[in-house]
């Protein structure tokens, strides 16, 4: 079976071009925008799926909309996709907020039903397509935070200074969401990790 | 090694952080504790399962969604015209438009002219002049004074270009997200100044001179929104959120307004025709009625 690349840095890399870019955007330069926005699509869909499938497309065109119309905050300091993903993640983080009343977090669940729901489904043990869909349906059930954490080091492979910097979190309480939303999904994904 | 730290130790030693010391008490503590080495081995098999995660795929239109969402929400055009979809909405929300009952007969010049009212030095630039991204629903023919092309959809609109109807039937021209003119039939108007906000992109002022025929139009107020502005060689209508026409004939003009209110403009003086009236103008001199009953604007 042919492994897929996976690039650990889908965004392009950012620095003179990216600032200029930031520049005619925020003159209001529309052509501009559309070049960020096929620059850094799949980037942020990719993260918004993850966090919530349901609401991705919503989540990306509203982050692009505060990318635009807050363009002019742009220093250069940081990454233009560091600057996307911190948008971004506000987005789905305050989206989440709105949700959550209807979300079941993972630390309610018996770990039995945890285990159970993926082992039910005979399908499930083929790696795969399950799998992955195993994976996010136990991503789906971690705290809003965790999540994120997991989503920017294991999916999108975001250093931890990063992370820290687009969540406004320490390094290392980047690190210990991270180990905990590893916990959970490994007990998650248990049944299928055994064998 | 405790239990419960094993499993943080082998996650730590995916991102290369453990000491030499430490890798060696994981490995001890692995190798004597079989219930660690369960979860550990687990573990591995999950951290290799998050190697194979693909990267999704970008569905299919999302890119030009966003664009338009965020053009709509923020009133930028593009010298690409990408804003087209959202121009074609607007007129497709608006192409029911209809001209006032009564002054349809009408036909002479109308002139739009900036806030420089009757001041044709108005019109003239310096600068090259702007151009804005507009849409046609229905068909005009586009002439810069050298060539004639028949246009529907998005079009560049500049300073000096005529648009002309040439048939029965009214054609739409949307010239932001706030402004749509109707042109009706055997009408043919000049495109005047285009004022351009540079910030935005958004059109402050379009101006056009109707060299025969009648035109309507439908402004919507909004933050943003752009002035169009009407005159003829009786009076300049500007409008505030507004469906009016404005309808010339020689020595008057007719302004009927259907929603709102516009400001009518004469030498000397200024006086307010309110949604559901209409103005004749003749001589420098006015008179407001009550619009007929069952004149329609918008079906
Ligand atoms: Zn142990």
């Amino acid at each position: 079976m042919l492994q897929p690349i996976r690039s650990k840095k889908l965004e392009p890399v950012s620095s003179g071009p990216d600032l200029a870019l930031m520049q005619r955007i925020a003159k209001g330069d529309g052509d501009a925008f559309a070049d960020l926005v096929r620059r850094y699509t799949r980037m942020l869909y990719n993260v918004a799926y993850r966090y919530n499938a349901a609401s991705a497309e919503d989540l990306v065109q509203e982050s692009f909309l505060r990318a635009f119309q807050h363009a002019n905050t742009f220093s250069g300091r940081s990454k233009v996709s560091s600057w996307l993903y911190r948008i971004c993640v506000n987005v789905c983080l305050t989206h989440m907020g709105r949700a959550s009343l209807q979300t079941t977090d993972i630390e309610d669940v018996p770990e039995s039903e945890l285990t159970a729901s993926v082992n039910d489904r005979p399908e499930a043990r083929a790696e795969g397509r399950e799998t992955f869909k195993a994976l996010e349906e136990g991503l789906a059930l971690l705290p809003a935070q965790e999540r994120m954490v997991f989503i920017l080091r294991e999916l999108q492979g975001l250093a931890y200074s990063e992370i820290s910097d687009v969540l406004g979190m320490t390094e290392q309480a980047a690190r210990t969401n991270l180990h905990r939303a590893k916990r959970r999904l490994q007990s998650w994904l248990s049944p299928l990790l055994t064998s | 090694m405790e239990c419960s730290e094993a499993l943080d130790f082998l996650y730590q030693s995916f991102d290369a952080q453990l000491t030499p010391t430490q890798q060696m008490l994981l490995d001890a503590h692995r190798r004597t504790c079989f219930a660690c080495a369960n979860t550990l081995t687990r573990a591995e098999r999950f951290q290799a399962l998050l190697l194979k995660v693909p990267q999704l795929a970008v569905p299919r239109g999302l890119e030009e969604r966003i664009i338009e969402r965020v053009f709509a929400a923020s009133h930028v055009t593009t010298k690409r015209g990408e804003t087209w979809r959202t121009f074609v909405d607007a007129v497709t929300n608006w192409r029911s438009f209809a001209f006032a009952a009564g002054t349809a007969a009408a036909v002479l010049a109308l002139v739009l002219v900036s806030r420089n009212i009757f001041q044709p030095s108005a019109m003239s630039h310096t600068q090259a002049p702007p151009s804005i991204t507009a849409a046609i629903n229905g068909s005009l023919d586009v002439g810069n004074g050298n060539t004639t092309s028949q246009q529907s959809g998005a079009v560049n609109v500049t300073p000096g270009e005529t648009l002309a109807n040439t048939t029965d039937q009214p054609s739409t021209i949307a010239l932001s997200q706030h402004v749509a003119v109707t042109i009706a039939g055997n009408t043919q108007v000049k495109i005047g100044q285009v004022s351009v906000d540079p910030q935005t992109g958004d059109p402050n002022i379009v101006a056009m001179r109707v060299e025969h025929g009648m035109v309507g139009v439908r402004e919507s107020l909004g933050k943003n929104a752009g002035a169009i502005h009407v005159a003829t060689d009786q009076a300049t209508v500007v409008p505030t959120g507004t469906i009016f026409t404005v309808a010339a004939a020689s020595g008057s003009t007719d302004v009927a307004v259907g929603e709102g209110s516009v400001a009518v403009f004469l030498p000397g003086e200024t006086f307010n025709v309110l949604a559901g009236n209409a103005a004749h103008i003749s001589d420098g001199r006015h008179t407001v009625n009550k619009l007929r009953a069952g004149t329609k604007f918008v079906h």
